[in-house]
């Protein structure tokens, strides 16, 4: 059933074998709940996640758990739709993180009331305080355009391509770029 | 005088045994414990080596809770012993990866331009160890945990658990067969997954041709922008790390040029076989700068930020906030 499922999900069962699953799953909550875990995968795998799996407080843990048992998920023909969509998920990602950052710096904001300085953190409560994260979604001060390039040559813009953005976001010194 | 005589026999007969018992103890510990070490340093050896002997290709998914990229890798050595290897992003801006050594060619067609660079830091899968196996053991608890199987191959994962707080917890699947790496995750302190690599399909039967290792935009005649590898410029750059965490040893040292910059800046790069930290100094223009230790919560990547005399001092890297910023508080002038 778990395969029919996977299969009705590439649009490649036949349209009784698809009516048939398809009441299977409305019969069912928990081939529900493993649709729903297959499209998560997808998304997962094109790089969609960030925002899908807070909504659904969907713990990054299960979600590799399945991706262990899924490694076929990635065929051929679900590659050839990534280029198509890549600038939204560009966005997407990008939006996702501001997001993030913007309800961390609410939540960090409340705690410190009336504390101005850039602050000593992290692994104390797990919360991280982010200064004035108003402007952060254009990294374009002297400071955050310095942490970007030194972010990349780290990572040798190779590997993690895309993804470097917004990653940097949370990780500028305000204070920082102030001086200027 | 007999009673003494009877102590000080007795006292030997102790001493004897007791020295008997941990002779004896002493080399069942040694059979046991150092077999099962062996074994995974010996797991670590075929990790490494066989990520830069063998022909593969293969296409794998690096995830992280920022999101996923995949990308197919094609790896061949050829007659000379030159390392070539080629990594495509298939998701993102359309980017291919050629190295030769450590030579990287990055081409970027949508600025139809290759940059030159040099490997030093980056985590690229799956040649993930980059020092000794018999160091990293000194700053790991590495043991062999279960076999399981993996896109189609058997593989037995390899578990290092770091002996302090200066580093983070990796578990590593190496297949059965040639010891490539299949899996490799790192996770903090509190048991959550940081980064996932793995690959969801691979071809290990050998089947790379030196022109699979090369770009298809190789012959567009696209501009090469050597800027980078040519700013860089192995030097005593005259800053040190006087507090390393144990086991990190200076990898490389240089002067850089940034894009767009008039003033260079010193890189330091310090490895423990597995992990990197980069170490940047320039100074400040003007600008005052305040220490910050900046690290998203589940980013693999932790960074701190110093003022020292007139330099600002930038530190990151794959490792836990207490290691950078232990090498932050550390910097200083080389006497």
């Amino acid at each position: 059933m778990n395969e029919k499922i996977s299969t009705l999900m590439d649009g490649e069962l036949e349209r009784d074998e698809a009516m048939q699953t398809i009441r299977h799953l409305g019969q069912d909550a928990n081939r529900r709940a493993l649709w729903d875990e297959y499209h998560l995968i997808g998304d997962v795998l094109r790089g969609e996640s960030s925002g899908e799996i807070q909504r659904r407080k969907v713990s990054a843990d299960a979600i590799f758990v399945r991706l262990a048992n899924e490694p076929t998920v990635l065929v051929p023909a679900a590659m050839k739709t990534i280029p198509v969509e890549k600038k939204t998920r560009l966005a997407l990602a990008l939006a996702a993180s501001i997001v993030t950052v913007s309800a961390i710096a609410v939540v960090a904001l409340k705690q410190q009331v009336g504390v101005v300085a850039p602050v000593q953190m992290v692994q104390q409560n797990g919360i991280q305080p982010i200064m004035q994260v108003n402007n952060r979604a254009s990294p374009t001060t002297p400071a955050e355009i310095r942490v970007n390039d030194y972010l990349a040559i780290h990572r040798q813009f190779a590997g993690q391509s895309g993804f470097q953005a917004a990653s940097v976001q949370v990780d500028v010194p305000r204070a920082a770029s102030q001086g200027k | 005088m007999l009673n003494s005589l009877t102590v000080s026999i007795k006292t030997i007969f102790l001493c004897t045994s007791v020295l008997v018992f941990s002779i004896v103890s002493d080399v069942f510990a040694q059979s046991s414990q150092p077999t099962n070490a062996k074994r995974a340093v010996d797991w670590l050896d075929r990790i490494a080596k066989s990520a830069r002997e063998l022909p593969y290709t293969g296409v794998f998914v690096h995830q992280t809770t920022e999101g996923a990229t995949t990308s197919r890798i094609t790896h061949l050595v050829d007659r000379q012993g030159n390392e070539h290897e080629k990594l495509e992003m298939l998701d993102g801006p359309m980017r291919e990866v050629v190295r030769r050594n450590e030579e990287m060619f990055c081409y970027q067609p949508d600025q139809k331009t290759v940059r030159v660079d040099r490997r030093a830091t980056g985590r690229f899968f799956p040649s993930l160890i980059s020092g000794n196996p018999a160091v990293i053991v000194e700053n790991y608890f590495v043991k062999l945990g279960q076999v399981e199987r993996i896109a189609g191959h058997d593989c037995q994962w390899v578990i290092l658990q770091p002996k302090d707080t200066m580093r983070y917890m990796q578990k590593l699947c190496a297949e059965l067969g040639t010891g490539l790496l299949l899996r490799a995750r790192m996770y903090n302190e509190r048991s959550q997954l940081l980064e996932q690599f793995m690959f969801t399909q691979l071809d290990v039967t050998g089947g790379v041709s030196p022109k699979n290792v090369r770009s298809q935009f190789e012959e567009k005649g696209w501009q090469r922008d050597y800027s980078i590898r040519n700013s860089l410029k192995p030097a005593d750059t005259g800053w040190q790390v006087t507090n390393l965490p144990p086991g990190f040893k200076k990898i490389t040292e240089m002067v850089r040029n940034l894009t767009g910059r008039k003033e260079t800046v010193s890189h330091l790069v310090y490895s423990d076989g597995l992990l990197h930290v980069s170490v940047f100094v320039e100074p400040m223009a003007g600008t005052a700068v305040q220490s910050s230790n900046r690290m998203t919560d589940d980013s693999p990547i932790s960074m701190a930020i110093r003022p020292l005399l007139d330099h600002q001092v930038t530190v990151m890297g794959e490792v836990p906030m207490a290691a950078v910023q232990a090498i932050a508080d550390s910097v200083s002038r080389r006497k």
